[in-house]
């Protein structure tokens, strides 16, 4: 406890007394036994807003905003004899509340037990605080409530703060919990480090990267957009960066979506393109033979000759029918005017076809092999499948070749959930490089024989693709040909 | 044309082969004229003829659409035979096809005199064999 005796009128005490007058901290001298104020300061009076000798007499209890504070300085002075910088609420005369950090040390003047309180007006710093509180609040809850999530690295690549969709994240793909103070690499497998680092390593130098990623979860494919962004301090040095990931699943599933149908209209388009091709070149080149015939025909005196001129007219009548009947047959497929679907018996179908086929067989002693199980039973048009069979297993046998016997083998696999069966022959083969756009094409023939007409690829391909089903082709010349149909 | 000159017919359509030599006859053209139902046929023959120091044909009516080697193929292939040779070869094509880009892609091809749509009228015929 100190003792100060303001009575005496030495150097010394008029030198305190000047310095407690003109401090610029407030303080105030009160009687402990009724809180009474015995002194007050310049500041004191500029703080409170009443003049210091009206202060002076008055019960310093006055100027506690609240009672509760009050008693809580009381309680603990009492405890501890002194207070340090407690906060505290006063009201000044203009009844503005003033927040206030005091200090109290007890002291004797004249043998009586006083307090000496100096204050410090923090409203200011209170308001400023309260301030950023309030701005920081606001970028927490668009941080929080944002779609993103993110997490904070200072530059040692340890995490300041990450928001919820952040902690989601983690949980949901890598089941892990994200904690301040843990290292990035802390949450990746041991083999993905090194490529983690070399993705974070321009990032601590001040480029931004950003990349797709998807993660399989449950079969299902999620999407995030991956985002590193550095984070610069104000000498526009790296501090740490910010990781953000948005789960774009639902956009890439519609940019899939898309493309797909995009796929399909361009495939569509490639097939419309084609058949009217088709139409114009084989309607026209029958045509003109018609023409050229019937000219002739008309001046013709000779009646051999007209005879002659007469079976070629029949001819090219009958190759006309033809066309139309197989244009009609493609058009009838890709409008869909054949749809019945049946579960049926693919190996019974595939011993059908070989029965129905037997006198070319034997016309080429063949062999053909049907290898698949008699169990499996297919949703399919049984006159797309039907005709499917006897188109590829007919090619086969015609496009043998005469340097060995032909072998022809029908066999099933699964690939990627859906049956497929294969047709592979130890023929002719076609040379892919040179015709493979055009294999399914109409009218399309490879080797020269009289028979081919070109025709039944391209109405299998057709009824394959209005089934959704798919066909390929894999070949080499002198060595065979395998046809590839999966079904859906 | 002289009568020595032979004519080059490369289509795979038997009755418009039958029809050419009927017109060709009927114009009262005796050149000798070979027909070949693919490209392939076509190059073999040429490349023999070549090769016996024989007179090749000085016009050839070349189909697009032909199986094994089609007009296309056919002409890469004619181009480096071509090359080697100091007789002029004339090559119409003559095809059914109105494509666009069948016209268009004929044009590439330095080769082409022209590009003829079946069916082939007789004067046409008869102003191709003049010239």
């Amino acid at each position: 406890m100190k003792t100060v005796n303001f009575s005496e009128g030495n150097e010394l005490e008029n030198n305190l007394e000047n310095i407690f007058n003109f401090s610029p901290v407030p303080l105030l001298i009160t009687r402990i036994k009724d809180g009474i104020i015995i002194m007050a300061n310049d500041s004191a009076e500029k703080i409170i807003q009443i003049k210091r000798q009206d202060l002076v007499g008055q019960p310093i209890s006055d100027l506690y905003a609240y009672e509760n504070e009050r008693q809580l300085i009381l309680d603990e002075i009492s405890n501890y004899g002194k207070i340090l910088n407690r906060e505290i609420s006063i009201r000044n005369a203009k009844n503005e509340i003033i927040s206030c950090l005091i200090s109290i040390e007890k002291i004797t003047i004249n043998g009586e037990g006083m307090y000496l309180k100096g204050f410090t007006n923090i409203s200011e710093r209170k308001l400023m605080e309260a301030a950023i509180q309030k701005s920081e609040d606001n970028l927490r809850t668009v941080f929080e409530n944002t779609e993103v999530g993110y997490i904070l690295f200072n530059q040692f690549q340890s995490i300041i703060s990450y928001n919820k969709p952040a902690s989601l994240f983690a949980t949901k793909e890598f089941n892990k919990e994200i904690h301040v103070g843990t290292n990035f690499s802390t949450y990746f497998p041991e083999i993905m480090r090194e490529y983690l680092s070399k993705i974070v390593e321009p990032v601590l130098k001040g480029e931004t990267t950003s990349f797709e990623r998807f993660i399989i979860h449950n079969g299902e494919h999620h999407w995030y957009y991956v985002k590193f962004s550095p984070v610069f301090n104000k000498n526009q040095s790296v501090d740490g960066f910010i990781m953000s990931m948005e789960n774009i699943t639902e956009r890439k599933k519609s940019d899939i979506a898309l493309n797909k149908s995009l796929e399909l209209v361009t495939e569509q388009n490639k097939r419309l393109l084609n058949f009217s091709y088709i139409v114009s070149h084989n309607l026209r080149s029958h045509a003109s033979n018609m023409i050229s015939i019937l000219n002739f025909l008309e001046k013709e005196k000779s009646e051999q000759e007209k005879a002659s001129l007469m079976i070629h007219l029949k001819k090219v009548s009958h190759l006309l029918n033809e066309t139309l009947y197989n244009l009609n047959e493609v058009v009838s497929i890709q409008k869909n005017l054949n749809t019945t679907i049946e579960s049926l018996n693919l190996s019974e179908y595939i011993n059908q076809t070989i029965a129905v086929l037997n006198k070319e067989i034997s016309a080429k002693n063949a062999i053909v092999e049907n290898q698949v199980s008699s169990n499996i039973n297919i949703n399919y048009n049984p006159a797309y499948l039907e005709s499917i069979l006897l188109n590829f297993l007919t090619n086969a046998i015609k496009y043998s070749s005469p340097d060995r016997q032909p072998l022809i083998q029908f066999k099933t696999s699964s690939k990627e959930g859906s049956l497929e069966l294969s047709i592979s022959d130890n023929g002719l083969g076609i040379d892919l490089k040179k015709y493979h756009d055009r294999i399914f094409g109409m009218y399309k023939t490879f080797h020269g024989n009289k028979d081919a007409r070109g025709i039944g690829l391209f109405i299998s391909k057709n009824q394959i693709d209005a089934m959704e089903g798919k066909v390929e082709v894999s070949s080499e010349p002198h060595k065979g040909t395998t046809f590839k149909i999966k079904f859906k | 044309m002289k009568t020595t000159d032979k004519i080059c017919l490369i289509d795979d359509d038997e009755i418009y082969i039958f029809l050419m030599k009927k017109s060709f006859v009927a114009m009262g053209v005796n050149n000798e004229v070979l027909s070949f139902l693919n490209g392939a046929d076509a190059m073999e023959e040429l490349i023999k003829l070549k090769n016996n120091d024989e007179i090749l044909p000085s016009i050839i009516l070349l189909d697009i659409n032909m199986p094994i080697m089609d007009g296309w193929e056919f002409l890469k292939e004619f181009r480096k035979l071509h090359s080697n040779i100091s007789q002029k070869i004339k090559v119409y094509i003559v095809s059914s096809s109105i494509a666009n880009e069948d016209i268009e892609k004929s044009k590439t091809f330095p080769e082409i005199v022209d590009y003829l749509t079946k069916p082939v009228e007789l004067d046409t015929l008869v102003s191709i064999i003049n010239e």
